[in-house]
């Protein structure tokens, strides 16, 4: 470990942090010293004086506000640290994140599927993501891997679909739920009339006329012969 | 008769379940169901709040929510309800989408001002604008010191009943106008510039709104209207020069509403129709400036999810999308519960008691029925109407261009109804024509390059039909005469080509006027059209952008007759409408259009009628001419017309003998020159 990274932990672990911004380095005083850091440094300088000094405990990588240096941990296990730390919207758990808003999207969804995080929903229909610490250990699973290590039921899968496709946004389509899923017909539509029974998803009829006729025909006729265009979630 | 019966018969009189949908948020029929959409009401009330306390915090907001769920209810809601708030009195302010995105500030600004012009409830000609004038003008004169202790007491007396009657039960000339006129433009002179209160004071002259709204709109005042109201006569002739001044006056607006602390809401909704990058971007604009610029106001965008999410936001500037979803409430389906309030709190209002047990359905057929999933509030009245068909015997529905041409005269009838809040508005005006040429086959160039004429339309028929509408409700000579030498050119280079000069009858041109009256001489000499709308006429082309705004955002059900289920009307179903009835009564401005293009075809009917359905059809036509029109009455002359256009020759003895033999529908009025009809009271939307 260099000194600089042995400083940077330290100061992690001070501030009980997995990262900081690099411009944030320009405010500590040691380290300000030892990388010859001046305010008008841009972050692409600050990057260039500190690479010199990552070796195995820190890393730096692009994120919502540009460049940052973290721990060398995973980024699943930045997520859980700060998760852990506070359960928190999608929304507001981009912001000031040393992930770029697209990655962590795929990831957040990733760690869903495999139970790794939950879904609540607070009073507000905001939707929070929380630790579940039950989930089994692994990482970087992708939908199909996920139905290899934890069965999960049409219904998890179904949610999965949902903040997927929806990028963590509420009216989903449904046609491009059935195009990620590509289930039989028959077995998403079950899936779907069972969540409407129980109250947890609302269906809505929306416009058809934007639709290709392929899209429409992927959509959902209820059982009163509305075309359904959308969902939206509502309980866990 | 027993009380089930007796109880049928209140349903079958009141129909609670006929309608659903809300497309004028100031009206409310219905009683309010306060569980419905609750949460995000008072979101929506935090919000407004919040703003109140610190107006300089950034705040928009956006309410997501399909066709049916009540985002129209929502914004109906908070009109009910802004006076009854504990500690927090605002307004509300409804913007119809935008048409032309040119004018981007000068239509926010003319919305907003129609909004504040709006009557307020009492017996007296007092607007929203009166109110918040009202509590400017008190806090002055609660301060004041009076010499003459009566009129201190009559003033302190007034303001404490009701403030905004200080404008009536004062004299308008008294000086101590003058006195709380100046004490205004020092008091808040770094805030507001002090020709705001100059003419914002003269509101207590009822004579001088007109020129008011024109000013607060920065429209071009003529001569007179700037002498009356004490300020200097200013031509704004450019675009950008029209829209900075837009922007000024918005901002001394919200400044007013800071003043006395009322924030203004301002609701975008039917965000369907924008339907051009254009106008997605202009509304962008309007909500960046809304957020940075004017701090008392706090924009709402009202819109379908799916539209939101799938189409809009992909359009959007995500500077614009993000301050907006930065409050992001979802309106949500009605579970079992809630749609049994719904159609109880119905139900009470029909019968006038809540003691009716949910009679004739019963509540655990009701629980069967709306347990199965979540649902609108539209979709829970038009199931229980659909129930009711059960247990009351209602005409089958009607097809469905009769069912349009009802929503068409309510909508034209509410126009009429409150005709000074409509225009005269260019935009709306072009949208209506624009929709005649369209059905007619024309090809419309709106792209003209040129910005007093509105489109140039062009048929490929024998002989091939061309020419230009220019729409005109400038009040400034300049204008109207560049208008007017617009269409005197077009005309001079396109000897065969049509020229229409449209102009709303309320824009007049004086007769001092002298070049610009004899170039509109010249104009029609030429052969060109001038069409000067009347009060029916402007109202129907108002009536008809309006309910396109509606059809597009789904707002608007038609009955099926096979099934007896409702669904939205779609956009074809009102081009079909338009194109049977464009060119009949009562649309006599496209009738008149239609004639001067030569596009009504006679056609003589084939097939041999007995008398008696003769008279049937005659009777029912007539009733059909009179509903939309004012008053429901018309000349006989009128009603011959109607109905030659609808292909029934008769002449005016047997109208007349039909019309005498049927008094219990008609009433007949002689006036000197002519013979007026009109349809009694118990007519009005009985079927014939």
């Amino acid at each position: 470990m260099t000194n600089v990274e042995q400083r940077l932990i330290t100061l992690f672990d001070n501030q009980r942090k997995d990262y900081l911004t690099l411009k944030y380095l320009k405010k500590n005083t040691q380290l300000k010293k030892i990388l010859q850091l001046t305010p008008e440094m841009t972050n692409t300088e600050i990057k260039k004086k500190l690479l010199p000094h990552v070796e195995n405990d820190i890393r730096i990588v692009n994120g919502y506000k540009g460049l940052y240096v973290t721990r060398k941990i995973s980024d699943t296990d930045l997520i859980i640290n700060r998760l852990r730390k506070k359960p928190d919207s999608l929304g507001n758990l981009k912001k000031n994140f040393p992930i770029q808003a697209k990655k962590l999207v795929k990831i957040v969804s990733q760690m869903v599927m495999s139970g790794k995080l939950c879904v609540e929903f607070t009073e507000n229909y905001i939707i929070k993501l929380t630790i579940n610490d039950k989930a089994p250990e692994r990482e970087d699973q992708t939908l199909q891997d996920t139905a290899e290590i934890q069965p999960m039921s049409d219904r998890q899968k179904m949610k999965a679909a949902y903040d997927h496709v929806g990028s963590g946004r509420s009216f989903v389509r449904i046609h491009a739920m059935r195009d990620y899923l590509n289930w039989p017909r028959e077995r998403f539509d079950q899936t779907l009339e069972q969540l409407t029974k129980e109250l947890i998803i609302q269906l809505h009829f929306g416009d058809p006329s934007v639709l290709t006729e392929k899209q429409l025909n992927d959509s959902y006729v209820d059982d009163e012969g509305q075309v359904c265009i959308t969902i939206t979630w509502r309980h866990v | 008769m027993n009380k089930d019966a007796k109880n049928l018969d209140f349903l079958k009189q009141r129909q609670p379940f006929v309608s659903s949908s809300v497309s004028d948020p100031k009206e409310h029929l219905f009683p309010d169901v306060p569980t419905i959409n609750g949460k995000v009401y008072k979101s929506v009330i935090d919000l407004i709040r919040m703003k109140r306390q610190n107006p300089s915090v950034p705040l928009a907001a956006l309410v997501l929510g399909e066709a049916g769920y009540g985002k129209t209810h929502l914004i109906n809601r908070l009109i009910r309800n802004a006076d009854s708030q504990k500690n927090l009195t605002y307004r509300v302010a409804y913007i119809q989408p935008i048409e032309d995105p040119e004018q981007t500030y000068s239509y926010l600004l003319r919305e907003i001002v129609t909004n504040l012009f709006y009557p307020i409830t009492d017996n007296r000609p007092s607007t929203i604008m009166h109110g918040i004038l009202a509590e400017i003008v008190k806090k002055v004169l609660l301060k004041a010191t009076f010499k003459n202790p009566v009129l201190k007491n009559q003033v302190h007396e007034i303001l404490h009943n009701n403030p905004v009657n200080i404008f009536y039960e004062l004299e308008p000339d008294m000086s101590l106008w003058k006195n709380v006129e100046k004490k205004l433009k020092t008091l808040y002179s770094n805030v507001c510039p002090p020709e705001v209160f100059q003419v914002l004071m003269q509101l207590r002259y009822n004579d001088r709104r007109f020129a008011i709204i024109e000013w607060l709109k920065c429209n071009t005042l003529d001569a007179d209207m700037a002498k009356l109201l004490r300020i200097k006569p200013a031509h704004l002739s450019s675009i950008p020069a029209k829209e900075q001044a837009a922007r000024d006056m918005i901002k001394n607006l919200s400044t007013l509403m800071g003043i006395c602390n009322h924030p203004l809401l301002i609701c975008f909704d039917r965000l369907e129709n924008l339907d051009t990058d254009d106008k997605v971007n202009s509304f962008g604009r309007m909500v960046t400036f809304l957020i940075d610029d004017a701090k008392s106001m706090l924009p709402i965008a009202f819109c379908r999810g799916d539209l939101w999410h799938n189409i809009l936001l992909n359009k959007f500037n995500r500077h614009v999308s993000e301050r907006l979803e930065s409050n992001t409430f979802e309106l949500s389906g009605c579970d079992v519960d809630q749609a049994l309030e719904l159609i109880a709190s119905r139900l009470t209002w029909a019968y006038g008691h809540p003691d009716h047990e949910y009679h004739p359905f019963g509540k655990d057929t009701l629980e069967d029925i709306f347990s199965n999933r979540l649902r609108s509030s539209r979709n829970i009245i038009q199931k229980a109407n659909k129930l009711l068909r059960n247990y009351i015997d209602q005409p089958e529905p009607k097809p469905i261009i009769d069912q349009l041409k009802e929503q068409f005269r309510a909508h034209y009838q509410k126009v009429l109804d409150e005709f000074d809040r409509h225009g005269p508005e260019r935009s709306r005006i072009k949208r209506a024509l624009g929709l005649f040429f369209e059905i007619k086959n024309f090809i419309l160039d709106t792209q003209f390059g040129d910005k007093f004429i509105d489109f140039s339309f062009s048929q490929d028929t024998t002989p091939a039909k061309n020419g230009i509408v220019i729409i005109d409700v400038q009040n400034h000579h300049r204008s109207v005469g560049a208008s007017l030498k617009r269409a005197i050119d077009y005309g001079s280079k396109n000897p065969e080509g049509f020229v229409l000069y449209v102009r709303d009858e309320r824009c007049l041109l004086p007769s001092r006027w002298k070049s610009t009256n004899a170039a509109l001489d010249q104009l029609k000499k030429q052969g060109g059209h001038v069409l000067l709308l009347d009060r029916n006429e402007a109202a129907q082309c108002y009536a008809i952008t309006l309910m396109r705004y509606a059809i597009k955002e789904g707002d608007i059900s038609v009955d099926i007759a096979q099934t007896l289920d409702t669904r939205k009307a779609s956009v074809e179903d009102f081009l079909h409408f338009l194109h049977e009835c464009i060119a009949r009564e009562p649309f006599t401005l496209f009738k008149k259009i239609a004639d001067i293009l030569k596009l009504r075809k006679k056609i003589t009917p084939t097939v041999k009628i007995d008398q008696k359905t003769k008279n049937k059809m005659i009777l029912n036509k007539t009733i059909e001419c009179l509903r939309p029109q004012p008053m429901m009455m018309a000349s006989t002359e009128n009603i011959q017309a109607f109905l030659a256009d609808n292909d029934i020759q008769t002449n005016g003895d047997e109208l007349m003998t039909l019309i005498k033999r049927f008094n219990d529908r008609f009433v007949i009025h002689r006036s000197k020159t002519e013979t007026i009809v009109m349809i009694k009271k118990e007519w009005m939307n009985a079927q014939p």
